[in-house]
């Protein structure tokens, strides 16, 4: 039982920060209705940077006790990785659809690019030696607080404003509402957050490697948004846990399954999106009548 | 300078790779706004399978019309099963659907092929499947491989191989063929009519399926053969070939202008030529970036891609 406990306490770190990545990406995906395939970029600015504060700037300035220094190294994480969507967004987010998409997933290739050629964080063998701060803990309780600020922030004008702004771009600038900077909030906050579950990252593996920036990684992310259901903050967490658990599971399946679990994994992305194209949270609701009226209820009780 | 200009050259081999690979992309995203990530695995599978054909005996122009017709009907296969269902269903289902085919093909055939490099000519591993088909093919006394001729034009500073100058010539002559088939064939007009104006297409008789299906084959094929030149030019196929070339292959689409053909071939070289230039002078650590960072410097000046026309959007 003891053996249980240690071993799931990793993979459910993970969860609990692919969930946070998830729901910084539902924000932009799902939100403002942009594709960004470099999501893991800022995933990974905010862990290097985090990574930089707590092995080289903390001690400089004198800070030791670890709380203080975790807090302080989330914040950096996730203030670098909003500067960094800021340098991404500003140009970029003039183009339209799929070309944002090439951007994003450019800027990703060229930070993996430029992080294997900085030694001082590394190079292409990764950043070791970070101290082990983060814990289970630190990780929901970010969970809990990045899920809490973004549902109200969906409710203020101005995550009205970035829905209104996904549903119909033209209508909305008809509407008085500034439709730029509604995306630009969207995506910046959104890799504000990949930033702090960076941070957290680091902080529990104690290694972050140029592999983080990956498109695979940034692959990941969507389709945890995606297979989840992309309209909700529920359904991003939802897919998290499937795409971190799913693989874990396989791992105990028979031999033959387990050797070829990326496979299985495949296929069922695939099934997925050919049987529940709007994500497994449909699939829920039909299941769930309660909880379809409810949404259908919140939304005005159209369909 | 001799150098400039040496590097230029040895650049369009690799750059006529990434354009016939870019073609597919670019086909596949004009009529249907979708971006093929399986392609890159497309051009993978295709180089394995004209690899073995070979090893089996066959004379290397039957393998790679077979290994293109076989990929091109796979990939037919393929989008009815998996894109064709999501047609209605917005821009991201099929979109996700075509990492997941990605990450499929990739594992796959690491599972089934072993995940090293193989080299020319391998032979099939050991299996009922192989055994079969050595059985089917009596083994081959001599297997004929593909030569890349390995001569050079040597003009004093600047040497030209043959090899590299025949891909060039051959993706040059594969492009303007496609161009030729899209504005005078019939299907070809009718690719061209589905990615200008869909319905319209539709109401004045163009088959939506077969076009589309049309694409994929051809798009699939082109692959097949780009599959081929990089594991003569390498020595070499890996199961990963497909999606570091792919991502670059796709980049150098949307740079020369997604949906304009020229333009693949365009953006092929230029990506092909820069990297070229970057191990040369001795930069070969930034190689994998700079592609991204040509393709981003171009879509802030030029959204539109080198070639493409800028469409307007009526409300």
């Amino acid at each position: 039982m003891e053996q249980l406990i240690e071993y799931s306490i990793l993979p459910l770190m993970l969860f609990g920060i692919t969930a946070i990545q998830a729901l910084g990406l539902q924000l932009i995906l799902g939100g403002a209705g942009l594709l960004s395939l470099g999501h893991a970029a800022f995933y990974a600015v905010g862990g290097y940077s985090a990574a930089a504060f707590s092995v080289y700037a903390g001690p400089a300035l004198g800070i030791t006790q670890p709380f203080l220094l975790m807090s302080l190294s989330l914040f950096v994480g996730g203030f670098s990785a909003l500067l960094a969507g800021l340098l991404v967004a500003i140009p970029c987010l003039r183009l339209q659809g799929d070309y944002l998409a090439m951007a994003t997933l450019g800027f990703a290739e060229i930070l993996g690019t430029a992080l294997k050629n900085i030694e001082s964080v590394g190079g292409t063998r990764g950043f070791t030696g970070i101290p082990k701060l983060s814990s289970l803990a630190w990780v929901f309780a970010t969970l809990g607080a990045v899920w809490w600020a973004l549902s109200r922030f969906r409710r203020t004008g101005l995550g009205m404003a970035i829905q209104a702004t996904r549903d119909d771009e033209i209508a909305s600038r008809s509407l008085g509402i500034n439709t730029y900077s509604a995306k630009l909030s969207a995506f910046v906050v959104g890799s504000a957050i990949a930033g702090i579950a960076g941070a957290l990252y680091v902080h529990a593996l104690q290694f972050i490697s140029p592999d983080e920036a990956d498109f695979s990684r940034s692959v990941i992310i969507v389709l945890a948004v995606v297979i989840g259901g992309m309209t909700s903050l529920f359904g991003s967490v939802l897919g998290a846990l499937i795409l971190v658990a799913v693989p874990e599971a396989l791992r105990f399946a028979p031999d033959a399954i387990r050797e070829q679990r990326m496979i299985y994994f495949a296929l069922i992305v695939i099934f997925v999106m050919l049987f529940s194209p709007k994500g497994l949270q449909s699939l829920l609701e039909r299941f769930l009548p309660r909880k379809k009226s409810k949404i259908a209820a919140a939304r005005g009780g159209s369909k | 300078m001799f150098d400039f200009i040496q590097y230029l050259f040895d650049g369009l081999a690799v750059g006529s790779v990434y354009a016939l690979i870019a073609l597919g992309y670019s086909m596949v995203f004009g009529v249907l706004q979708l971006v093929n990530f399986a392609h890159g695995e497309l051009f993978m599978v295709g180089a394995y399978f004209v690899m073995y054909a070979i090893s089996l005996g066959l004379p290397w122009p039957l393998a790679l019309a077979f290994g293109m017709c076989s990929v091109g009907f796979f990939a037919v296969i393929m989008e009815r099963l998996c894109y064709k269902p999501l047609r209605g269903a917005g821009k991201l289902a099929p979109l996700i659907t075509a990492v997941g085919l990605s990450l499929l093909l990739q594992n796959l055939v690491q599972a089934i092929l072993g995940p090293n490099p193989q080299s020319y000519p391998a032979s099939l591993p050991e299996g009922y499947f192989s055994n079969a088909l050595k059985s089917i093919f009596p083994s081959p006394e001599q297997i004929q491989l593909p030569q890349l001729p390995e001569g050079l034009f040597d003009w004093g500073e600047i040497v030209v191989r043959h090899r590299d100058l025949l891909i060039f010539i051959v993706a040059v002559a594969v492009t303007l063929g496609l161009e030729l088939f899209l504005r005078k064939s019939r299907p070809g007009r009718g690719i061209r009519a589905l990615a200008l104006q869909p319905n319209a297409a539709k109401l004045v008789g163009v088959p939506f399926d077969f076009t589309i299906s049309i694409t994929f084959f051809i798009g699939a094929a082109l692959a097949v053969l780009a599959g081929l030149l990089q594991g003569m030019a390498d020595n070499q196929v890996t199961p990963y070939m497909g999606i570091s070339s792919g991502l670059k292959a796709f980049a150098a689409a949307v740079l020369g202008g997604i949906g304009v053909i020229p333009g693949a071939l365009v953006g092929g070289l230029v990506l092909g030529i820069a990297e070229r230039l970057l191990v040369g002078y001795d930069l070969s650590t930034y190689k994998d970036g700079a592609a991204f960072f040509i393709l981003i410097i171009v879509l802030l000046l030029r959204p539109q891609g080198l070639l493409g026309k800028a469409r307007m959007v009526k409300v």
